[in-house]
């Protein structure tokens, strides 16, 4: 066994620590977790002297002064002595890399059960959800972010949570300041970035993120297809440098890659065409790479159109006919769908869903609940006017029948048992009956039901078995 | 031409391979000497498992040379999955037999694929080579894989063969470095893991880099 290798550094302030384990390691230096004290985290950079230090010290300043309120982003606490160079940061206890959700560990029995482990599909998608939302509002803060990547980005160790929190914030920048310079993680760079053509900015950022995000999804790499994986470590840097198609190209099938998770499986219609945007279009043309609000909406609309399998707990998308893990097979469970949309009288005399040209409702969103994991839905998803993330709408499927529970005062729950029946308003908060499918609906009103406001309307849909 | 898919797996990682090429003579076993250098190796190796790098697999051998002739003491394997026995010392300085066989190992094509980022070699010596060693030494740093290799020699002490190890690192990428006392060998074998854990993290792993800081300015 190797002696144990104990390495200490101090902070201008005189605080000792003692380094533990590698969070992650960027291009400049590495993040370390302090012994004893699990709310912060040391970044040591590799290279030693005083204009580094200087450097840092002054980008450490900087990013105090940024407004990061209510952003899950660690803040710099202060500055290492020397002789090294690097600093303190905040960190938060249970969370770890995002880079454990990208790839397994090596030598893992099975990829898919890894995959299940992680918590799936549909946490995958809320995690990556939260984050692009992050990144979203450090955007809309006028801020770049600068070096999204797999060791920066921290997830939750619970399954039930998709909390995101960021550390390693030295690289952020104004993104009316653009300052050239390659501080980058190998593989997360844009290619505008590796060839030193510009510095950083928020579409260097929505790079990266799209980069994790499709690894975090699929478990490859959507510039690493097999003739770079199989040829010379120089077809790498290419690929970085984005002279090679992107694995999934629509019509170049040079650089496929024959491993990950199957595609159909992971990635709903709309993602795929955004990756697809993100990879073809925008992999050399930034200004044609989705931002971070078109990710986060994506993201959003397909975590919430995720089913759990009953039977082996692989989620995925409602639209399929059975669950698609090719070991389980089994037919779509009975399944709860919320749309949200806008409730309109003008039509007939007692309102309805506002239609569309095509004389489909106008969908502003839509939800999946089954029986093993009931629907809800927050204050934020109902439209309500505070937008508060408590959940305000539960509806469970109990056999035949469905019992909702809305805890928000302002919301009144209605339902019409059969299509085109007059609705009857529900008087109890929580209550249970009988929807005959297909075609009867329960409605949450956000509003008064004479005027034109937001309503969810719950539909079951049975299980593609019966 | 396309491949058949294999779903539910991913890709491996390329390997980057180091290679130690340790001295195990008599004169090793005095002065804290081959101990210095078990721990020094063992704790570079697990500092290799330890890194998280998703798409590259760094992969250690270690060849003794002692005795009559050199030995393959570990074979090429990830860095993670190598369970550590210490070397002993004892014997002559067989260098042209170690050099010989590390020839062998680098040039494996089934161990070591096309596919691998170029090796880096570390010659461990604390004396003089008595064996054959010119002709495995020109044949080595000649080699294909060889001469792109970053090829560093330690000198331990005052009686190592400066000649034969500047031969050995050569004018491009290579250096000799000197651990004048067996507790310098873990600061130099400190400094060979930040090279190879800097190209882990480089955008480009096989570039080759001659602005290595000097082990002294390096704080471990």
């Amino acid at each position: 066994m190797p002696a144990e290798v104990r390495q200490y550094v101090a902070d201008t302030n005189g605080g000792r620590y003692e380094l533990h384990r590698p969070i992650g390691r960027g291009g400049q230096g590495a993040v370390y977790t302090c012994k004893g004290n699990p709310r912060i985290a040391i970044k040591l950079n590799h290279a030693a002297g005083d204009g580094q230090s200087e450097v840092l010290r002054q980008r450490m300043a900087m990013v105090k002064r940024m407004d990061l309120d209510g952003l899950p982003i660690s803040r710099p606490v202060a500055m290492l002595a020397r002789p090294h160079v690097g600093y303190v940061m905040e960190l938060i206890t249970d969370m770890e890399p995002i880079s454990r959700l990208l790839s397994p560990p090596s030598g893992v029995a099975s990829v898919k059960e890894w995959y299940r482990k992680g918590g799936g599909l549909r946490r995958r998608l809320r995690v990556l959800h939260r984050l692009a939302r992050v990144l979203s509002s450090v955007h809309g803060r006028g801020l770049v972010y600068g070096d999204p990547s797999p060791g920066n980005v921290l997830v939750s160790q619970e399954l039930d949570s998709d909390d995101v929190y960021l550390i390693d914030s030295d690289n952020l920048r104004y993104s009316s300041r653009p300052e050239k310079g390659i501080l980058f993680t190998p593989g997360y760079g844009a290619p505008e970035l590796v060839l030193g053509h510009t510095g950083m900015n928020t579409l260097t950022d929505s790079h990266a993120f799209a980069v994790i995000a499709f690894q975090v999804l699929t478990v490859c790499h959507p510039l690493l297809g097999d003739a770079v994986l199989d040829g010379e470590p120089a077809m790498e840097e290419m690929a970085f440098q984005g002279r090679l198609p992107w694995i999934d190209h629509p019509s170049d099938t040079h650089n496929r890659c024959r491993h990950g998770i199957p595609r159909g499986m992971v990635l709903s219609r709309v993602l795929a065409t955004t990756f697809e945007q993100a990879f073809n279009a925008g992999l050399n043309s930034p200004a044609d790479r989705p931002g971070m609000t078109s990710w986060a909406e994506a993201l959003q609309t397909a975590s919430r159109a995720t089913l759990v399998c009953p039977s082996c707990g692989w989620s995925f998308y409602f639209t399929g006919a059975q669950c698609p893990d090719p070991d389980c097979a089994r037919p779509r469970p009975r399944h709860a769908i919320a749309t949200v949309g806008i409730w309109d009288r003008s039509g007939s005399g007692q309102g309805e869903l506002c239609m569309g040209p095509n004389r489909r409702p106008l969908i502003v969103g839509s939800s999946v609940g089954s029986e093993t994991h009931p629907l809800s839905l927050t204050r934020e998803q109902l439209g309500l006017s505070d937008a508060k993330p408590e959940v305000a709408l539960v509806v469970r499927l109990e056999g035949a029948r469905i019992a909702a529970s809305c805890t928000a005062a302002d919301c009144v729950m209605t339902v019409a048992t059969i299509p085109g029946s007059p609705i009857r308003e529900l008087t109890e908060a929580s209550q249970a009956f009988r929807l005959t499918s297909p075609g009867s609906s329960l409605y949450v009103h956000c509003g008064g039901i004479d005027t034109r406001h937001r309503v969810v309307r719950i539909s079951v849909k049975e299980g593609a078995e019966s | 031409m396309s491949t058949q898919r294999q779903d539910f797996t991913v890709a491996k990682a390329r390997p980057l391979p180091v290679i130690v090429l340790a001295d195990v003579s008599g004169s090793m076993a005095v002065e804290g000497k081959i101990e210095a250098l078990n721990s020094a190796t063992a704790e570079m190796i697990a500092s290799f498992a330890e890194l998280q790098a998703e798409r590259i697999d760094v992969q250690v051998a270690v060849i003794t040379f002692g005795g009559e002739c050199a030995s393959l003491h570990t074979p090429f394997q990830s860095a993670a999955a190598i369970q550590w026995k210490p070397m002993a010392a004892a014997g002559r300085t067989p260098l042209g037999s170690a050099l010989t066989l590390a020839n062998e190992v680098i040039h494996n094509r089934e161990r070591l694929p096309s596919r691998s980022y170029r090796p880096t070699i570390v010659l461990v010596s604390d004396g003089q080579p008595n064996d054959a060693w010119t002709g495995p030494l020109e044949c080595f740093i000649g080699s294909e894989r060889g001469q792109k290799a970053d090829r560093f020699a330690v000198a331990i002490g005052a009686d190592a063969d400066l000649s034969v190890l500047n031969v050995f690192a050569g004018s491009n990428t290579g250096r000799v470095l000197h651990a004048h006392e067996a507790r310098e060998i873990r600061k130099v074998f400190r400094w060979v893991t930040m090279t190879v854990t800097a190209r882990t993290q480089s955008i480009n792993p096989d570039a080759t880099n001659l602005n290595w800081p000097d082990p002294g300015d390096l704080n471990f």
